[in-house]
């Protein structure tokens, strides 16, 4: 067995991933887990990969901070605020929060007459963001709410979003020469996503204003529009529930996205015999380009609120009552809200973001990888999306031994936050985070972020030495 | 026939015409709307209940019985109150399918939908109950009653 097991790990390769719950995932070869970032990343020099599965997750923004006891939400189902999350009491003036869980595999790639490069894999994300949001309205929210003032003050949201969506993806990826020496090579990629939404849910306020008086829970004078839509039952899993209870009430919407790349690999020659691998690397890609048309429950659309009062005091997520009776029963029938427009599709885009990479190997075993992740989503009140932010991460990384790599990713993003993490390449298996400095050393930690997963790598069959004698 | 035969006859026969009697006065559990057409009774088999949207919420409850149809059109529904028929754009209608007669649909000219109580029922149902009678040009609708449950997910 052990040597079964041994065998693997030799065999096996360092794996990445994508952004952004694989942040700082950035390694040195290619593999079906990689072709999500980089389609062109298809290309390989074994005869097959396989990404038996990877799981990431990443929490953050400016609006929370996670006290490390968060993790028992992994054993209990829940989480509370102020006992293992708080407010993020801060300067700036727009809260905005993000969750992203990605299950990936099982997937393979192979080459056909080493020209030709493919790749099929499957995976399953979630996710959530919330934007623009300001500070003043945040401290209203939740449990304890910080105490304003005893006068009647005044409060404004201006192109709220918050937009959340489960879906599975099939990747059907191909990756071709565009340009092909021993020394140079440039490829190109294209990657079909087959969608299958599962569950959406989103609301987004363009204009709105209301006063509050001693915080006694009653918004007076409310103003404005919110754009509300969500896919049935979307109760059972959205806002405070496990996304992934989403697949027990599956709409089963199908929608069509691309990813495209291309990769530059260099590789000059200094000796007699040609060297496998690179000396240099560059990748850009844009992901996730499309978006997913959710039919949407029949109480999803447009509604105005006119110098209403509304008692928020009680206002409770109750996971066993559907959105579409809360909505009829308690806004529409109360007249607090007015309709002024139905919707039957919910249209939610996915995270469309360039990508770009650049590896260098600067001594046999240590290389520097920098990645630029740029969003090309705007959160809008008027449009439902999700999207990643924008970050710069710098990965040194060292192969410690023919199957143990280190790597340290930097990363620094829009909302002017440092991470330090770590990842370890253990043959098959690679275990990471994103922040896992400040998961150590902090117990006010505003990002959450941990990866893991495993592949394999087929290779070549070497050749023979009376094949080289003939050449 | 000997005495005891004749007494679990009679006895089953008893059963038979009450629970026969028991149905005829009681209308069953899924009874969802009743009206008297031109003095000949109605009800529906089966119903339902839509909503559709902006400026305002419209509501509309389909009732149909083997060949003909009531629809009952709120425009801007809130729930408990009196609708007038013709007033600010609710409707109601009668239509007749028959395979000799043809079709025929009756427009109201004049009448009321009265909602008695609307209550959340359950997690995802909210019960509408109601009353309404209304006049075409050729069809008087009196005696409505409805019961209907409106699904929101």
């Amino acid at each position: 067995m052990r040597v079964i097991l041994l065998s693997l790990i030799c065999i096996c390769i360092y794996t990445n991933g994508r952004a952004q719950a694989f942040l700082g995932l950035y390694g040195a070869e290619n593999s079906v887990t990689q072709v999500r970032e980089n389609p062109a990343f298809a290309w390989h020099e074994d005869r097959m990969q396989l990404n038996f599965f990877g799981v990431g997750a990443e929490v953050g923004g400016n609006s929370l901070l996670f006290k490390r006891n968060i993790f028992n939400f992994l054993t209990t189902g829940t989480a509370t605020m102020d006992k293992n999350y708080f407010r993020n009491h801060n300067d700036q003036p727009d809260k905005m929060f993000f969750a992203n869980l990605e299950l990936m595999g099982p997937g393979v790639s192979f080459r056909i007459q080493k020209r030709f490069f493919f790749t099929a894999s499957v995976g399953t994300r979630y996710l959530l963001n919330s934007d623009n949001l300001s500070d003043k309205v945040f401290n209203l929210m939740g449990v304890n709410p910080r105490l304003d003032s005893n006068i009647l003050d005044s409060f404004t949201v201006h192109n709220y979003s918050i937009t959340g969506q489960v879906f599975q993806e099939l990747n059907l990826s191909y990756a071709g020469f565009f340009h092909e020496t021993e020394e140079y090579k440039l490829l190109g990629g294209a990657t079909v996503k087959i969608l299958n939404g599962v569950g959406a849910a989103g609301m987004g306020i363009p204009d709105a204003s209301f006063k509050i008086y001693k915080n006694d829970g009653v918004a007076y004078a409310a103003n404005g529009t919110a754009n509300l839509a969500f896919t049935p039952n979307a109760n059972k899993w959205a806002i405070s529930n496990n996304p992934f209870r989403a697949m027990g009430v599956a709409t089963n919407n199908l929608g069509v996205g691309l990813d495209i790349g291309a990769v530059y690999y260099m590789n000059p020659n200094e000796g007699f015999q040609v060297k496998k691998g690179y000396v240099t690397r560059f990748a850009a890609s844009i992901t996730d380009i499309g978006s997913i048309n959710y039919t949407a429950s029949s109480t999803s659309g447009s509604y105005q609120v006119k110098d209403t009062v509304i008692v928020y005091r009680n206002i409770m997520n109750n996971n066993d009552v559907t959105y579409g009776n809360r909505i009829f029963n308690d806004y529409i029938i109360d007249s607090v809200a007015r309709p002024t427009a139905s919707k039957r599709k919910m249209k939610v885009g996915l995270p469309t973001a360039l990508h770009l990479n650049a590896d260098f190997k600067i001594q046999p075993r240590f290389f520097v990888n920098g990645n630029v992740l740029v969003n090309l989503r705007a959160p809008s009140a008027e449009k439902y999306s999700n999207h990643y932010i924008s970050t710069v991460t710098i990965t040194p990384r060292y192969l410690l031994t023919r199957v143990i790599t280190v790597a340290l990713p930097f990363s620094f993003n829009a909302q002017k936050q440092g991470f330090l993490g770590a990842v370890i390449y253990a043959g098959p298996i690679y275990v990471g985070s994103g922040s896992l400095f400040q998961l150590a050393t902090s117990n006010s930690i505003n990002n959450l972020s941990l990866y893991l997963g495993a592949n394999l790598r087929i290779k070549a069959k070497k050749q023979k030495e009376k094949d080289m004698m003939m050449m | 026939m000997n005495m005891k035969r004749i007494a679990v006859f009679l006895l089953f026969g008893l059963l038979v015409v009450a629970g026969a009697c028991k149905k005829e006065k009681t209308p069953s559990a899924d009874l969802q709307m009743s009206a008297t057409i031109n003095s000949y009774p109605w009800r529906s088999y089966a119903s339902s209940v839509t909503i559709d949207k902006g400026p305002g919420l419209h509501l509309t409850i389909l009732a149909d019985s083997t060949n003909s149809r009531i629809k009952l059109r709120i425009d801007n529904y809130r729930g408990v109150g009196t609708y007038v028929i013709s007033d600010s754009g609710n409707t109601a209608s009668y239509s007749s399918f028959g395979s000799v007669a043809g079709n025929h649909s009756y427009d109201a000219s004049s009448g009321k939908i009265i909602i008695s109580s609307n209550v959340q029922s359950s997690n995802s149902q909210t019960s509408i109950k109601g009353s309404f009678e209304f006049l075409t040009s050729s069809v008087s609708v009196t005696n409505g009653l409805f019961d209907v449950k409106l699904n929101l997910d």
